[in-house]
């Protein structure tokens, strides 16, 4: 708001469509147009305060608002905020003669990278065409010989305890459900859903505060992500899974056990391998706080956690953080689903993880070169269904839960992602649609017109805490009664008995060797 | 002379876990000095303790990761340790009168560590200061590579004295990359190839003879011995040259 | 009494109060039409697009205006508008009595006796009453005369800014 948004740009800037200056594209090709009804707009101007992104001006002589389309992401905002509905955002179209090979994509980034020498950055997730495993799975339903049942009815359970279970339980045990020692320390969810991990710095204070009030509702967990627990969210400690990652940042002692449970970072779904990096400029007073680093300064986590360069170096830090928290909490660790995951996944249980977070490559990510996010990890279905296998077959299945990260987009894709065999899953970029995210991939400029990932003073204002916490809790709700529905059509009356339950999975318009992997059968059969 | 804030324990034949809770029950019933005899490569002690006033003394060799989250007390080690010392340490002071491993001081925020001979690899690394904390990380012999990797704050000094390793450089290959706060004092020569294309090498200015003084002092305190330190002509001070090391990498 | 209360965390300036005032107070109702019809223009100091007064008087068309006002200050905003105060220095400082309280203890005015003095301006603490500076010939005028503030939308429950604010910025609450 403090821009002077009305203020036409110069002869000079207006022209810079057609200009070819350093740091700007040789060529400009808007990829989208903002068309405005000029019988509809009424000059409330509301448009031009609302764009983050400098593409909308109003020129006070000729009392016409325009845009420089060059500028505009497509986030919406403007389309939403408009009074009269006269803004509509369209493609661009007219690019260049259609090649289905050089897609816009390669020609885009190539302009770009020439421009400057630099790495293509995005954010969110994978937004290619590749085959989507959920969506070619199906469910099963109870007909004549297994009746159905009715969750308006009865009751159905979908609490969910995550982390190690005892290995047996002596029928003494039992018969005196006190005597029973749980040995390992749990965490219990009301909910199979809880908020991926999304650190305060990439995410705006309030969207964080409002997960983690509607986790609190819910009686689910927020995970603070790597970049440290904020003083003000120290009330919501009880559904907190704080990060360790490389950087290190805000963690201490107090930091692990104001925490429900612990997570060491090792991988990111849409970016494996490689680090984090929040420029100087967006380390303000409120983030060096929580990150604990001086404002302004560079917080780098690079993609390998120094001291970790094997199993018996992550069983290290794990025990380590178990011995700080005096063997309270339960130590997650996560990694991004690749190649030979369950390999991977069995070490790290081997390595004393309670809890394994696989996370596909759907998941989001507030910034990351394109490359990166669109060509490396695998799906998290697959994933998931050989960690799953595996840990069958070694017959340490017990010793920690799985929780799926990654792209789930919905109550049909948590259900399908525990009958694979997850504990829980994550859901990251859908609380952010719920509050309002239009996937336009900026999150990387900490511009969000819709002050989800920003922390812009003036932005993440548009996202006020209690809106959050009602439009998530909403939808944790809403997801509830889906899995509710979907458990009683199947038969189930608890989210224990779907587990890893396959059968109830068929395959559709999949090869034998997907429907190998995925360790399910053929629709029909 | 015994007094109920002085216990000793015998670690021998103790299970890492068992040591660790004993010694952390012992701090809340309030002991102030702990002696640990015949350590032998127990894990973790002091792992996450936030007490102040509270020194443990270990005699014998602890095992990795020791002091790591620690917060507060001060632990003196009489012999070597090993890897992971004082990792992610928030306040605290750790002396080893011997040799330490790698990755030392990992993501370090504040306290002190000390260690009289050489260490080994990824030392300092992320150390990051942050308000009144200052990490400060003494070195007595010599360091391996990747030494100050990803600096982010506080002092990190490297003396090159007391020495197995007398055909060794001061400090390996990869020091300080991708540094782009805190400062090195390494005393000796750093050849230019060994350092990370973000920082440069200077003399010490009036300014860090200040700040060293005491810090050496201190050292030389803790160690019960007067090194032959204070030439601070010996010395090379390296900085960042830029507080964003990868600010040109990427465009949107 | 319920009044309108801004509040200053939520408020992300974006206008849309004042253009859901403005609108209110048009004979038409709708924003489209009343920019066409009426020349609905906003006291936003954006807008240097000022059409003739004269025009817009001898049409007989005076124009609405927005009655709250977004002040803005970097990441500082909120919408301000009248505090309908209880011993309002506005009514002790006009001079014909067209300022007056009704039973429910709202500020109003009677627009027929309005001469346009602006005296009740200048006596505003708040800075709630502006000019309608298209408008200097009373004889002419029914509606929206010269001075105008909130009043709180008597032919709404909630007045048209409340309900339109995004991030609900602006509460309608009986507070003492």
């Amino acid at each position: 708001m403090t821009q002077k948004f009305y203020k036409e740009p110069g002869v000079k800037d207006s022209l810079q469509i057609r200009r070819q200056r350093q740091g700007d594209y040789f060529h400009s090709h808007p990829e989208y147009k903002v068309e405005r009804d000029n019988n509809k707009c009424i000059r409330c101007l509301v448009c031009v305060r609302e764009c983050p992104y400098d593409c909308t001006y109003f020129d006070t002589d000729r009392n016409v608002i325009y845009n420089i389309d060059a500028n505009c992401v497509n986030c919406k905002r403007c389309e939403v905020m408009c009074p009269t509905q006269c803004i509509e955002i369209r493609d661009w179209g007219n690019k260049f003669r259609d090649n289905a090979y050089w897609d816009f994509k390669h020609w885009g980034s190539i302009y770009k990278q020439a421009d400057t020498g630099a790495v293509v950055l995005t954010g969110l997730g994978n937004d290619e065409d590749y085959k989507s495993y959920f969506d070619r799975m199906v469910l099963d339903a109870s007909q004549v010989t297994n009746p159905s049942i009715d969750p308006l009815r009865e009751p159905m359970e979908l609490r969910t305890y995550i982390g190690r279970k005892p290995e047996t339980l002596t029928s003494e045990d039992i018969r005196n459900s006190k005597k029973i020692k749980t040995l390992f320390p749990n965490i219990s969810t009301e909910v199979p859903v809880i908020f991926a991990p999304m650190s305060f710095g990439a995410i705006s204070f309030n969207f964080q505060k409002g997960l983690a009030t509607a986790a609190k509702k819910m009686g689910t967990f927020f995970n603070t992500g790597e970049g440290g627990l904020h003083p003000d969210l120290l009330e919501f400690k009880d559904h907190a899974i704080v990060q360790v990652a490389s950087g290190r940042f805000g963690v201490s002692s107090k930091y692990l056990k104001n925490s429900a449970a612990c997570e060491i970072k090792i991988g990111q779904g849409a970016k494996p391998g490689i680090g984090g990096h929040l420029p100087g400029e967006k380390v303000t007073y409120d983030i060096s706080q929580t990150r604990m680093i001086p404002e302004g300064s560079d917080a780098i986590s690079p993609a390998p956690q120094h001291d970790i360069y094997s199993i018996e170096d992550l069983r290290l830090l794990i025990y380590a953080i178990k011995e700080a928290v005096e063997y309270q909490k339960p130590v997650s660790v996560k990694i991004a689903a690749v190649h030979n995951v369950s390999a991977i996944a069995s070490g790290i249980v081997r390595a004393g993880a309670d809890i394994v977070v696989l996370d596909g490559f759907r998941g989001g990510t507030g910034a990351a070169p394109r490359i990166i996010r669109d060509h490396v990890g695998i799906p998290i279905e697959v994933a998931l269904a050989q960690v799953d296998e595996r840990l069958r077959k070694e017959g340490i299945r017990n010793q920690a839960s799985i929780i799926a990260a990654g792209g789930i987009r919905g109550a049909d894709d948590i259900v399908k992602a525990i009958a694979l065999g997850a504990d829980a899953v994550y859901a990251g970029t859908s609380a952010m649609l719920a509050v309002g995210c239009t996937l336009c991939q900026q999150c990387h400029r900490g511009k969000c017109a819709w002050g989800i990932t920003t922390n812009q003073a003036d932005l993440r204002k548009r996202l006020p805490v209690d809106i959050a916490a009602e439009r998530c809790t909403n939808l944790l709700m809403a997801w509830a009664r889906e899995i509710k529905e979907m458990l009683g059509l199947m038969g189930l009356n608890s989210i224990e008995s779907l587990r890893g339950n396959r059968l109830k999975l068929r395959g559709v318009d999949l090869s034998e060797i997907e429907l190998k992997t995925l360790g399910i059968a053929q629709a029909g059969i | 002379m015994r007094s109920k804030y002085l216990i000793e324990i015998d670690a021998k034949d103790v299970y890492y876990k068992d040591l660790n809770e004993l010694i952390r029950k012992e701090i809340k019933k309030g002991v102030k000095d702990i002696r640990l005899l015949n350590v032998c490569g127990q894990r973790y002690i002091g792992d996450g303790i936030t007490a102040n006033n509270v020194t443990i003394h270990v005699q014998g060799v602890p095992g990795e990761d020791m002091a790591a989250f620690m917060d507060g007390p001060k632990l003196i080690v009489e012999n070597n340790a090993q890897d992971g010392v004082g990792n992610t340490m928030n306040d605290g002071k750790v002396v080893v009168h011997g040799l330490a491993g790698d990755v030392l001081g990992y993501g370090m925020r504040g306290g002190k560590l000390y260690v009289k001979g050489d260490c080994g690899y990824r030392v300092g690394i992320h150390m990051k200061g942050y308000m009144d904390k200052v990490p400060i990380m003494v070195i007595g012999g010599k360091a391996g590579n990747f030494f100050g990797e990803y600096m982010a704050g506080g002092t990190l000094i490297l003396l090159g004295m007391s020495t197995n390793n007398n055909d060794r450089p001061v400090v390996g290959d990869y020091c300080a990359t991708g540094m782009h706060g805190g400062i090195i004092y390494i005393r000796g020569i750093v050849e230019e190839d060994k350092l990370g294309k973000e920082v440069k090498h200077f003399e010490l200015d009036k300014y860090d003879k200040e700040t060293l003084k005491p810090i050496l002092n201190d050292f030389c305190k803790e160690m019960g011995e007067q090194f032959d330190i204070f030439d601070f002509s010996q010395y090379t001070k390296i900085i960042p040259v830029s507080k964003r090391p990868y600010g040109r990498m990427y465009v949107y | 009494m319920k009044k309108v209360y801004p509040i200053e965390e939520r408020c992300i300036g974006c206008h849309l109060c004042e253009v859901a005032c403005i609108v209110e107070h048009s004979k038409v109702k709708n924003p489209v039409s009343a920019y066409f019809t009426e020349g609905l223009t906003f006291n936003h100091e954006v807008s240097s697009y000022t059409p003739e007064p004269n025009q817009a008087l001898s049409d007989n068309r005076p124009k609405p205006l927005n009655r709250c006002i977004v002040e803005e200050n970097g990441a500082l905003c909120l919408s301000t508008n009248c505090r309908h105060c209880e011993e309002a220095s506005c009514i002790l400082a006009c001079k014909n009595g067209s300022l007056y309280k009704d039973e429910e203890g709202r500020v109003l005015l009677n627009e027929k006796k309005c001469v346009g003095c602006w005296m009740c301006l200048m006596a505003c603490e708040y800075g709630s009453i502006n000019r309608n500076v298209y408008i200097k010939n009373v004889s002419l005028i029914e509606n929206n005369a010269i001075q105008h503030h909130c009043d709180l939308c008597p032919e709404r429950e909630e007045p048209a800014c409340v309900m339109v604010c995004p991030t609900k910025a602006l509460a309608f609450d009986n507070r003492k």
